[in-house]
């Protein structure tokens, strides 16, 4: 399955170490491939140095890319994230 | 059996002060280049498993460090470091680490650091200096991974057996800061000179300190019992017992004439003559505040917001964790007012964590304090809003280090101003005024003072910069020790200029260098016009002593005198002979 996916960053600090490192989690152990693109750059977000290197501050597009098995559960995991400001608010 | 042959050996002298202890190495805290090999195919398997076993051990440090951390319930301590075990796991790069060893067959440490030194230029190029200090984090587990390749043991200073003396080649400020003056005996180092912010707190904490002794030459000694005098330099290594006496008698002496200093604790201090002088506390941390208490100022003085923060190694801490941070600040000082001094990063302060991707050539003429905060508006005005909160309803004052500029000033006073509004719309602070100072530590501010008083609330002359701008001398450097001083009659002239000018405007002035910390050096401020001094705590019972011994009209007498002098030698001995005389009569009067 591949699902593509348009978030907006809401948190006041951006995707910072705290994010991105929680991104990573949730991805650990996943089968499908994740990809984040954020103004033409594309990373894989799995790795948290390519996350943190996207440096996507606050109201920064993002278009998620999955592809896999377990690509629905994923998508709905991270948009959720992005939604609930990583629970940073 | 005979006892190896007490030996001595010459140092310079940093921070005063006896210690006897057992002589610890402590390995450099500064990077050693890598070296690139190759390696023969046969052993490329090996090479990559030890790439694999240093980020194994690098981890099992981290959750070592996590659980430590955890009894101190530091939520966000524990979060940076679970980012740090996935970056250390990082999957794109350690394949790419591996796949790289393997091509170019090369150590690992070489491969590791080429792949570390790729992601700080990608980080470098980011311009949020947010995302951009995430560098940061990188160059500390790099540093982690490359010590276990090195097999290199870390020491902490937590592991240092008390009254241990440490020898190490060079101190950085965020280790010495940490250190405790009841924990360890003394530091000898073979860099660093006696104007170095490390030696600034060795002084303030009051750990005898010497400098200039070749370290390497303990390299492979089995030395067991050293005594280190702060006072004259010396480290005498295998003491014969007659020495080891004598010291232990020195420091005894010491501690009865300190303790009697002590008991003297009345806030209020006036001359002979009956005029009143203000002693504040100079402090950079949590345990600085506690002890201050102990000796009575009349407030702090100036709290070097960047020390907090050293020790977190990072000034990029979000507005909460500050709020926090100054909350505890502020329940500390018992209602005491406080004058807080704006991150003055940069300079010799600056360790790793602080630098921005453009390496400087000359950091100390480069971009630090007052410079810096304006490059970065979103670092000062984070550390703004969580000062304004937190003291929210308390006497606070805010000083900006490093003006050199009045432009400076008015920028910085607008950045303020909208903040404070900011936050007083959002309801978060009420009506308070946050009165404002400017260091004078530039000639070029000195210079401009009556301009400057106009536009802040006080002044504050900080002299250990000002010797060092106005001398154009490094005041780290070893070899300037015996130029560089405080008593240089072109310093001692733009001093009288600036008290000069601030009162003329009506402005306060307090000077909060190591100058106003020597009791020899009290009766010449006296006389040039000072009346409010701001020393490190241990140094307060000396000043006060200092202070009730001089009459006024003595001092502008001196300062008379001194103002016509040509050179910072006869100052120098001026002032001392002056002391020694105090001491005579003192004596004198103890024996009656």
């Amino acid at each position: 399955m591949k699902i593509s996916r348009k978030v907006k960053v809401k948190n006041a600090a951006g995707l910072h170490t705290r994010p991105a490192s929680y991104i990573v989690q949730i991805l650990q152990g996943t089968l499908s491939s994740v990809y984040f693109t954020c103004r033409k750059e594309k990373v894989n977000a799995k790795s948290i140095m390519s996350l943190l290197t996207l440096a996507a501050s606050k109201n920064s597009l993002i278009t998620i890319d999955v592809e896999g098995e377990d690509a629905e559960s994923i998508v709905g995991k991270l948009v959720e994230a992005f939604e609930k400001q990583f629970w940073e608010a | 059996m005979a006892n190896p042959k007490e030996f001595r050996l010459q140092g310079a002298s940093v921070s005063e002060g006896v210690a006897v202890g057992s002589l610890f190495l402590l390995p450099s805290p500064v990077e050693e280049s890598i070296l690139e090999f190759s390696i023969t195919k046969s052993h490329l398997e090996f090479e990559i498993r030890r790439y694999y076993i240093a980020l194994e051990k690098s981890k099992e440090d981290l959750l070592f460090l996590q659980f430590n951390l955890k009894k101190e319930k530091s939520e966000k301590a524990l979060e940076i470091i679970d980012a740090h075990i996935q970056m250390l796991q990082d999957p794109l790069m350690t394949l790419q680490i591996e796949e790289k060893i393997r091509i170019t067959q090369k150590n690992a440490e070489s491969v590791f650091s080429s792949v570390i030194r790729d992601y700080e230029k990608k980080f470098s190029k980011i311009k949020d200096p947010f995302f951009q200090q995430r560098i940061v984090d990188v160059l500390d587990i790099s540093k982690r991974v490359l010590d276990h390749l090195a097999g290199k043991n870390k020491v902490s200073f937590s592991d240092i057996p008390q009254g241990a003396i440490i020898f190490t080649k060079e101190l950085i400020p965020s280790h010495i800061a940490t250190l405790q003056a009841a924990r360890i005996g003394a530091v000898v180092t073979q860099q660093g000179g006696g104007s170095s912010h490390a030696a600034l707190i060795a002084r303030a904490k009051g750990i005898p300190y010497v400098s200039n002794i070749d370290i390497s030459l303990f390299q492979e000694f089995g030395i067991s019992s050293v005594i280190v005098d702060g006072k004259s330099g010396e480290v005498i290594i295998h003491p014969a017992s007659s020495t080891l006496k004598k010291y232990q008698e020195i420091k005894t002496r010491m501690k009865t004439t300190y303790q009697l200093l002590q008991q003297d604790l009345f806030p209020v201090v006036e001359t002979i003559d009956g005029y009143p002088v203000h002693i504040y506390a100079n402090v950079g941390n949590l345990i600085d505040l506690e002890e201050m208490h102990a000796y009575r100022p009349e407030g702090v003085g100036l709290f070097r917001s960047e020390y907090l923060f050293l020790e977190k190694n990072t000034v990029f801490l979000s507005e909460e964790e500050q709020v926090n941070s100054y909350m505890q600040v502020v329940a500390k000082t018992n209602g005491l007012p406080i004058v807080i001094r704006v991150f003055d990063i940069g300079g010799d302060k600056n360790p790793d964590a602080f630098l921005e991707n453009e390496k400087e050539a000359n950091p100390v003429l480069g971009c630090r304090g007052i410079r810096y905060l304006l490059r970065h508006p979103t670092v000062f005005r984070t550390q703004l809003r969580a000062i304004m909160r937190a003291c929210n309803g308390i006497e606070a004052k805010i000083l900006l280090p490093l003006i050199s500029d009045l432009q400076e000033i008015i920028e910085a006073k607008k950045i303020i101003d909208s903040v404070q509004k900011e936050l007083k719309d959002k309801g978060l602070i009420g009506d308070q005024v946050f009165p404002l100072g400017c260091m004078i530590e530039v000639p070029s501010a000195a210079f401009l003072c009556d301009v400057i008083a106009k536009e802040v609330d006080f002044l504050s002359i900080g002299t250990n910069d000002l010797v060092q701008y106005t001398l154009g001398m490094d005041r780290s450097n070893p070899l300037m020790q015996d130029f560089f001083s405080p008593t240089h009659p072109s310093v001692i002239r733009m001093i009288k200029m600036i008290v000069l000018e601030a009162k003329k405007q009506g402005k306060p002035v307090t000077i909060c260098g190591e100058m106003a910390s020597s009791p020899l050096f009290i009766p010449l401020l006296l006389g040039l016009g000072l009346n409010q001094f701001s020393c490190s705590p241990r140094h307060i019972p000396l000043v006060k002593r200092a202070v009730r011994k001089c009459t006024l009209l003595e001092c502008f007498k001196i300062a008379q005198k001194v103002l016509q002098m040509g050179s910072h030698l006869e100052i120098s001995e001026l002032l001392s002979d002056l002391a020694d005389q105090e001491d005579r009569k003192e004596s004198s009067l103890c024996e009656c």
